[in-house]
């Protein structure tokens, strides 16, 4: 398997701090993936997005230290334009990420690639592509305020999806909307999974999440305290000593071991849920 | 006689869409109520004429069994407490303290029920240490935090919290739900408009289903969130419990971990 | 569903399918026409230019209500001042009742609210007919800087936004007791609990727009491309070319009688 990203060494504080906000001896991504990444307020989860997106240097100054690669370019050396080419960064509002500078959906997807000055015949291509991987094309010619919060979260992402990056970069991007529009993101996730996209999701409601990623990523006070398969991490103990809730399944799993009740393995998907359950009920019998 | 009466309220936008189609809701004295649907349901609408922030296009609201036609929101303030989502719509001073004290203020509470009830909300809400803090030197959670307890300072005898768990982290969410835990043991009647599933089955005994300006269910919240198709048919989701339970033919009430932990190991 | 954004309002009338640019220039000339006339019967032409535009465009009532709204009072002030007393020097004068009505006062008024009413005439009849986004893409394409474009288009959107904010702001205040509505004294202790939340949001939605923006390449330094064609009609181009003599014909009038 292909690194995505590696991160070696980085340490990065915000102008006017004391102290640094992220620091990272080791962190590799492989490609392909369905990252969660983890942590309370303060851990460090936006600045380790706005690192691997490029914001931070190139729009965020203070001091960097470390290497930066994705999918083999050191991004510390590459201008955000080309980053953004690269690592697609998606935020919590959907709002705040229309351009309005036009007033079509169709618009807001072009706006990035008229901005690296791409032929028009190129970027009609792209758009109608990314539409179809989004499932979007009915929107194509609404008017992208008037559109529902996980649509226009969508809209967002397709403008950022045109630019063919191989990595997306999720902060919070389900946290403003609704069970339905949250939905339609995660089916996206699975999506792009399946077109060998790596994807990194900042998530602070476990249950969903759990379900759809492959690894799990958690930060406490700047530092990486686990990266792993998420079924690893859970088990370790290392998220709950981070301060986190554990999502329903593998909490289940925490109350019945509470009661004595002997769990052999953490489940986390619904499956694996049911087949514990199931056990459980046959020991009683 | 109940806090809150809204009788056949009609809503419509001043560009023609109707948001409320009729809906009548009796909210009782030290009820825990919720009120859920996806967003454009109507939900939030609804609750906005409890405070008199939206005045019904039709049909009448009543506070303890007065109507409050003519009483301005500030007013109705002193009685029914409303957080609303975004800290940044409300906060402007320059400290912990001073936020919270903003409200009780206006209302006109003396300086020493003040500095009381500032003491319990700061409590409640954990935030006791951060007093002097300027509120944008505090995690976004925190932010959060700070308004709850800018209300909860007002001593409302009702509290209105507008999808007061969205775009928290785990510890604040978990704060929340003991506020409004703490906030119930001393006897006030909490509303709360979301679509948190979790939240309402943690806190909440009464909810009320909404989709597209109407009231489609108003019962027992194990009751209602056991209907699993009623909620996939208006966009919501049931729990990850109460999927659990529906995969392993265990009954659909059965909505939290600790009610699924009560009931396989009694 | 309708774009209408501010005082923007979708359309098919033959104004709205005029070129933004075309409409820009109308508003300069038929102001810059008015304004350096001195003879009334110029800015009434220019007036009435502006109406037929206004009714083409289907937004007269809407000017109408603002002009009784909040113009009414202070132009019949001006007329009643000026028209009574008028300090220019000797005027004729006609007797109107029991008033002395100086001609030359009212002559001057009557300017000064032509030149008001075309000013309002003629750019609300730009404004309402054309979308802030179509206006600043035509003049991004004519050359104005992309980067100049996007503030100017932002600023634009910025009052519909900022007005809404307002609104969500006063509500939740007013749930923390601050009383909106009643005399001087109750609005002006209003003024903190709005002002601070709305100037701070605004900042902090600045930083999210700002990297919304370079997130999407725009500080890419490549030469922009577009996917919409400008179109427009030969003769709009030659009366662009007629609109920026009109002033200057306005003035030679003035000079030569």
């Amino acid at each position: 398997m292909v690194n995505s990203i590696q991160i070696s060494g980085v340490q990065y504080t915000y102008p006017g701090s004391d102290h640094p906000a992220l620091v990272l001896d080791e962190m590799t991504i492989q490609e392909g993936q369905i990252c969660w990444l983890s942590g309370l307020n303060g851990a460090g989860k936006t600045t380790l997005c706005r690192l691997l997106a490029g914001l931070i240097p190139h729009f965020f100054r203070g001091q960097l230290s470390g290497g930066i690669q994705v999918h083999g370019q050191d991004t510390t050396q590459l201008a955000l334009a080309d980053v953004s080419g690269l690592v697609g960064f998606i935020m919590d509002d959907p709002f705040d990420q229309l351009t309005r500078a036009t007033y079509t959906v169709r618009g807001e997807i072009a706006f990035g690639l008229q901005n690296i000055g791409l032929p028009p015949d190129e970027i009609h291509e792209r758009i109608e592509e990314t539409m179809g991987q989004l499932g979007i094309a009915a929107l194509a010619e609404r008017l992208p305020t008037s559109l529902s919060g996980g649509e226009q979260q969508r809209v967002a992402i397709a403008s950022i999806f045109a630019r063919r990056p191989n990595v997306l970069v999720m902060d919070e991007a389900t946290s403003q909307l609704d069970p339905q529009g949250c939905e339609d993101i995660f089916d996206l996730v699975t999506r792009f999974k399946e077109m060998g996209k790596t994807i990194l999701m900042v998530e602070s409601k476990p249950d969903n999440i759990s379900q759809v990623a492959d690894r799990l990523l958690v930060l406490q006070d700047g530092h990486l305290i686990a990266n792993g398969p998420v079924k690893d991490v859970l088990g370790s103990g290392v998220y709950e000593q981070a301060g986190l809730s554990l999502p329903s399944y593998p909490s289940l799993a925490r109350g019945l071991q509470a009661k004595a009740v002997a769990v052999e393995k953490l489940p986390v998907t619904l499956e694996e849920a049911r087949v514990m359950v199931e056990r459980l009920r046959h020991a009683s019998h | 006689m109940p806090a809150i009466e809204l009788d056949g309220i009609v809503y419509t936008y001043p560009s023609g869409t109707r948001a409320l189609q009729g809906v009548s809701l009796s909210i009782e004295d030290r009820e825990a109520i919720a009120i859920v649907g996806q967003n454009g349901a109507g939900k939030t609408t609804l609750v906005k004429m409890a405070n008199g922030l939206l005045r019904p296009t039709q049909g009448m609201v009543r506070l303890y069994g007065q109507d409050i036609r003519n009483t301005s929101t500030a007013r109705i303030a002193r009685q029914i407490g409303f957080v609303f989502q975004n800290p940044r719509t409300q906060i402007f001073l320059s400290s912990v303290e001073d936020e919270v004290a903003f409200g009780p203020r206006n209302i006109g509470m003396s300086q020493a029920q003040i500095e009381q009830r500032m003491s319990y909300a700061l409590e409640l809400t954990g935030l006791t240490a951060h007093k002097a803090s300027h509120p944008y030197d505090l995690t976004p959670s925190d932010r959060k935090l700070v308004t709850i307890a800018s209300i909860i300072a007002m001593d409302q005898p009702v509290l209105i919290l507008d999808e007061p768990t969205g775009g928290l982290d785990m510890a604040a969410a978990e704060a929340v739900v003991r506020i409004v835990e703490g906030y119930r043991d001393v006897g006030r009647t909490v509303i709360t408009v979301t679509h948190d599933m979790d939240f309402v089955a943690r806190c909440f005994e009464r909810v009320v289903v909404m989709n597209q300006g109407r009231v489609v269910a108003d019962g027992r919240t194990a009751e209602v969130f056991s209907q699993h198709e009623l909620l996939t048919g208006t966009h919501l989701e049931p729990t990850a419990i109460s999927l659990l339970a529906a995969e392993c033919g265990l009954p659909k009430t059965l909505l939290t971990v600790e009610d699924m932990v009560d009931y396989l190991t009694t | 569903m309708s774009i209408s954004q501010g005082v923007f309002f979708e359309g098919t009338t033959v104004i709205h399918r005029l070129n933004p640019f075309t409409k820009l220039v109308i508003a300069f000339s038929l102001t810059l026409t008015a304004l350096v006339a001195d003879t009334v019967w110029i800015p009434l032409a220019v007036l009435l230019v502006s109406i037929v535009l206004l009714t083409l465009a289907g937004g007269l009532w809407k000017v109408g209500r603002i002009i009784v709204r909040y113009l009414l009072i202070m132009l019949a002030f001006l007329f009643v001042v000026h028209s009574l007393w008028y300090t220019g020097g000797e005027s004729p004068v006609r007797m109107v009742g029991p008033f002395e009505i100086k001609i030359y006062g009212f002559l001057y008024a009557s300017m000064i609210s032509l030149r008001l009413l075309v000013v309002l005439s003629s750019f609300y009849m730009m404004m309402f007919t054309t979308h802030p986004s179509d206006l600043v893409f035509n003049l991004e394409r004519r050359g104005l800087p992309p980067k100049l474009a996007y503030v100017m288009l932002a600023t634009l959107q910025s009052i519909t936004e900022m007005q809404e904010r307002t609104a969500v702001i006063m509500d939740v205040q007013k749930c923390r007791g601050v009383e909106m509505e009643g005399g001087l004294v109750t609005r002006a202790r209003a003024y903190f609990p709005l002002i601070g939340p709305l100037i701070i949001g605004s900042i902090l939605n600045i930083e999210n727009r700002a990297l919304a923006l370079e997130v999407r390449g725009f500080s890419s330094g490549a030469t922009r491309t577009y996917i919409q064609k400008v179109e427009e009609a030969r003769w709009e181009v030659w009366l662009r070319y007629f609109l920026v003599l009109l002033p200057i014909l306005s003035l030679a009038v003035r000079c030569l009688w």
